[in-house]
């Protein structure tokens, strides 16, 4: 099949389940039950995400990443800007790489 | 409730940018090394928009994988995205016109910064975050492409930190205020982590059923409170 085809489909089977639930979870009319269960979905799926994914971040390296990782977090924990975390976080690793 | 702006929704997206262009430079440049066209490998980016199921299906495609397949797989793989849109939805509610193109933008990364704002999420906000983060992801991909690797090594390994550390960065403020963030996090993380290296279920289903499991459990535990 036609590369150009298969992006095509990629599209479609990638939007569909982006764009459906706007149009599917009414904001008006949601029992409560949905809307909490909705509501812990952030917080399940940020989990989801560092775990285990942030162990493999830095190729090969997973003592870096796990030291970066929890780096970032001290950082956040006392300074809730995420972008002096992240900053932070990525020099720490570059300083990590070019000493070990 | 505080009402986000556009502004603020691509200074929000600043660490997303920054993370999005090196991998999107990546994928730029291993798509011209097995062939594709510019005009192929940026449409993948303009259109599909969707991280780590791009390198899977270039393998497939590269391995002369069936179409049916390549699909299904990158279906599964980003069905996650169903449960994220559907979390947005029922907190804001936006004009119905613009609604097509807000729902575009909803990646990992761009749910993990609009769905812990404590403000109201604006139109605008939202397409000031997805339209940015995306803009890092189709420029880096073109990027990569015409300049190869020209990021020194060193420097593209320590920026592959960046959106993990922004999804810990996210989550910490969340974990000082209420033990339920904590719990529902490090609990979707264990459960995503033992479907991982068990290898029972593949990747795509192991997140989208670790991010029910542990919302579930959520509601359990926390039934008495808010």
């Amino acid at each position: 099949m036609d590369i150009f085809m298969i992006i095509l489909l990629l599209l479609a089977v990638t939007y569909i389940p982006r764009v459906a639930p706007f149009y599917l979870v009414n904001t008006e009319s949601i029992p409560p039950l949905l809307k909490r269960f909705l509501s812990f979905i952030p917080y399940a799926a940020l989990g989801a995400l560092i775990m285990p994914g942030s162990i493999d971040a830095v190729g090969g390296r997973p003592l870096i990443s796990l030291i970066a990782i929890i780096f970032a977090g001290v950082v956040a924990w006392f300074n809730s800007n995420i972008i002096a975390a992240v900053f932070l976080s990525v020099a720490a690793t570059f300083i990590m790489l070019l000493i070990f | 409730m505080k009402k986000l702006t556009f502004i603020n929704g691509i200074r929000d997206a600043l660490p997303v940018f920054t993370g999005y262009f090196p991998i999107a430079v990546t994928f730029g440049l291993l798509a011209a090394s097995v062939n594709m066209s510019l005009f192929h490998t940026s449409s993948f980016s303009i259109l599909v928009f969707a991280g780590a199921s791009q390198f899977v299906a270039l393998n497939m495609i590269k391995a002369g994988i069936g179409a049916g397949e390549i699909v299904l797989t990158v279906f599964l793989l980003n069905f996650r995205h169903f449960l994220m849109s559907a979390s947005i939805s029922s907190r804001a509610r936006f004009k119905k016109y613009l609604i097509p193109a807000i729902a575009f933008g909803v990646t990992d990364e761009t749910f993990a910064v609009s769905s812990m704002q404590k403000g109201e999420l604006s139109e605008g906000y939202m397409l000031g975050l997805n339209f940015t983060s995306y803009a890092g992801w189709v420029l880096g991909t073109v990027t990569g492409f015409m300049a190869g690797d020209f990021l020194p090594s060193i420097l593209q390994e320590s920026i592959s930190i960046c959106l993990y550390a922004m999804f810990v960065a996210i989550l910490m403020p969340e974990v000082k205020q209420s033990l339920k963030a904590g719990v529902v996090a490090f609990l979707a993380g264990l459960i995503n982590t033992a479907f991982t290296y068990s290898g029972v279920l593949s990747a795509g289903w192991s997140i989208i059923f670790s991010i029910i499991a542990a919302s579930i459990a959520g509601m359990i535990i926390f039934r008495n409170r808010g």
